[in-house]
């Protein structure tokens, strides 16, 4: 039964259609595998495909509005995802530990709301310090992890 | 049941101080994303090489139990599973400790965790020879239907429709085949980058999937973590107590699917405890609270995962075939004892097995107490920690879990990218337990799949042998079941209304 008065699930229908692409370029990069290489990732691709098309004839013919997400800050969001991927990738070069306290503290200022205070700068930084220094002392000396040194350490 | 004098032998003080180290090493470490029940008993495996057979068997089932029951804490606290087992848990666990029920969540799991490892402990005591039987029954083309019996199940089960939850379980089997095939042995999906050659790894996939969306969204609002609606005064025990007891049909319902489900090799805790959330939903006459916080949700989950425990101890002493990947490092450890696991096990070296199994029972029990006081104490530390402690504290978790699982920064690397991409999923709808299942059941899926294919190609007709098997067509059944109970119910449901 098809409810026309109500919008579509815009957002579902375009990360369908979106499959429906990875499953093709995966079909046909799967074309690049030997017979028992390919076998699997082809069905599944396929099954990806339909499975899509499926939502999206159902998403069309049963329209059904999408909750509208509550008000949050993507300026923080960005922040946040930027700061990760640094975290990630500078911890070669830079070192585990070094990366790691300037990372903690970027992801810190990113997360707090609240006004600074003395009082919550010293409490942070003491609390950080033993988190990070916890957790690294556990993991490099109990559990005999070898993290990279990298120019600063 | 087997003599009363392995029981004493297993109660040693010894054996209860190694029990009482292991459940608390075993909870802490399966509490901390990216460290699983597997990594727990690799890590400490070697402290138990010097020890005598039985007590070093002892220590490593109570670190495994412990574990166990240590993912529940991150899955409730963090909505992130501490290890794959507890991907369920998140379903109605998060959402109990988001209204301002958290302590009550961490009781119920604990009380659900030693129900379930009874169960399977007592199964392991009474039951072992003949159970291992039945999962040699199961061949590849059985293992793929499981695999997607499972993906059906999360599909389900998971927030949202069934077809986006399918498409998610599709979009993990395809993650899953990147990199270097099982089978085969071709180069798949790396788009030519050295670092995906390995594939994608499913402990810093979880890790990102699950930790880093929730992140994402403490940071884009001032509000509270999670609420506290009392004070934390106590463990919330009786309360607890009396849930378990209205819904002890379901503790051993869930508990008897985590010990079969735990039998049969290379299941796991995962699929267990999807299927038991998926029979206590069904069962339930309120199935439309599970996913918003409903208590018998957490008790099937925790009964299942920590019932696996036992259950996988059957395959491993009676064919010495690991019924599930930590089973693997404690069978390992046995080769280095100089145990031969097999059916003679029980005959010849029933000192060491019965002693061991009344050891589980004990570590079993002494996990109520130990998990109450860790749980309570995590569930008010969580509380009261402000956000712009916790959100980097929890990324420098998720990065240091992510490095340590192989040592290098590739996986640290796929964690954040997966974890951006999925929140940026989630705005599309599609939630992360599909997918991460599919990762998780993807390799157990091809290697179904293809041998079942070229077992059936050699006999014939490939299709006959997927689907004539009586095993096989018994787990399709359920998963057409699966997919069409929504349905059904919503039919009967409205036939039911039309009626004076």
């Amino acid at each position: 039964m098809s409810n026309t008065g109500k919008p579509f699930d815009l957002h579902g229908i375009i990360g369908a259609a979106i499959f429906i692409i990875i499953g093709i370029l995966s079909i046909y990069y799967s074309g690049e595998f030997s017979p028992l290489g390919s076998v699997f990732p082809r069905t599944i691709a396929a099954a990806m495909i339909l499975l899509s098309v499926v939502y999206i004839v159902s998403a069309l013919l049963w329209r059904k509005a999408p909750a509208a997400p509550a008000p949050s800050s993507n300026i923080r969001r960005m922040l946040l995802a930027v700061t990760l991927l640094a975290w990630a990738m500078l911890l070669d070069p830079l070192g585990f530990l070094s990366t790691s306290i300037l990372c903690y503290a970027a992801v810190l200022l990113i997360a707090n709301y609240d006004r600074w205070t003395p009082r919550s700068s010293v409490l942070y930084t003491a609390v950080g310090i033993c988190i990070l220094g916890g957790l690294y002392g556990t993991f490099r000396f109990a559990l005999q992890v070898p993290f990279p040194a990298g120019i600063l350490l | 049941m087997p003599g009363i004098e392995y029981l004493f032998a297993a109660l040693t003080p010894l054996n209860l101080v190694l029990a009482v180290c292991g459940i608390v090493a075993g909870t802490v470490i399966g509490a901390l994303p990216g460290l699983t029940a597997t990594m727990a008993v690799a890590v400490l495996v070697p402290l138990t090489f010097g020890m005598e057979p039985s007590s070093a068997l002892i220590a490593l089932g109570a670190i495994y139990t412990g574990a166990i029951y240590g993912g529940a804490y991150a899955a409730v606290l963090l909505n992130t599973p501490g290890t794959p087992s507890a991907i369920a848990t998140t379903f109605d666990g998060y959402p109990m400790a988001k209204r301002g029920d958290g302590d009550l969540a961490i009781t119920l799991s604990c009380l659900a965790s030693v129900m379930g490892g009874i169960v399977g402990a007592l199964f392991l005591l009474m039951l072992a020879p003949p159970l291992a039987k039945f999962a040699l029954q199961f061949g590849p083309v059985e293992y793929f239907w499981l695999a997607i019996f499972g993906l059906t199940l999360i599909s389900a089960l998971s927030e949202g429709s069934i077809v986006r939850g399918l498409i998610g379980g599709c979009i993990g089997l395809l993650i899953s085949a990147i990199g270097t095939a099982e089978v085969g042995g071709d180069i798949r999906y790396t788009g030519g980058l050295k670092s995906l050659l390995g594939g994608i790894d499913v402990i810093a996939a979880m890790i990102g999937l699950y930790c880093v969306p929730v992140l994402l969204d403490l940071v884009a609002t001032p509000d509270p973590h999670l609420k506290l609606t009392h004070p934390v005064a106590g463990f919330r025990f009786k309360e607890a107590l009396r849930i378990s007891w209205k819904a002890k049909v379901n503790l051993i319902r869930s508990s008897l699917i985590g010990t079969v489900v735990g039998v049969l090799p290379g299941a796991g805790g995962s699929i267990a405890s999807l299927v038991a959330y998926a029979e206590a939903r069904r069962a339930s006459k309120h199935p439309e609270n599970f996913g918003k916080g409903e208590p018998n949700g957490i008790l099937a989950t925790e009964s299942a995962n920590n019932a696996t425990v036992g259950g996988g101890f059957i395959p491993t002493l009676v064919l010495g075939i690991p019924g599930t990947p930590p089973d693997a490092v404690i069978l390992g450890a046995l080769l280095v004892q100089g145990i031969r696991t097999g059916p003679a096990l029980f005959s010849e070296q029933s000192q060491i097995v019965y002693t061991f199994i009344y050891g589980l029972l004990i570590a079993t029990l002494l996990m109520l107490p130990i998990g109450l006081v860790i749980g309570r104490y995590a569930f008010k530390s969580l509380v009261a920690i402000p956000k712009a402690v916790l959100v980097p504290s929890v990324a420098f978790l998720t990065i240091i879990g992510s490095y340590s699982v192989h040592n290098n920064t590739h996986e640290t690397m796929q964690m954040v990218v997966l974890g951006l991409l999925a929140w940026v999923l989630g705005r599309f709808g599609y939630t992360a337990s599909p997918i991460v299942l599919g990762l998780i059941l993807g390799g157990i899926a091809e290697s179904g799949f293809v041998q079942g294919y070229l077992i059936g190609n050699a006999r014939g007709s490939a299709l006959s042998e997927f689907l004539t098997r009586p095993i096989s067509m018994a787990i399709i059944a359920f998963i057409v079941l699966t997919l069409l109970y929504p349905l059904l119910r919503s039919r009967l449901e409205a036939r039911r209304e039309a009626k004076p």
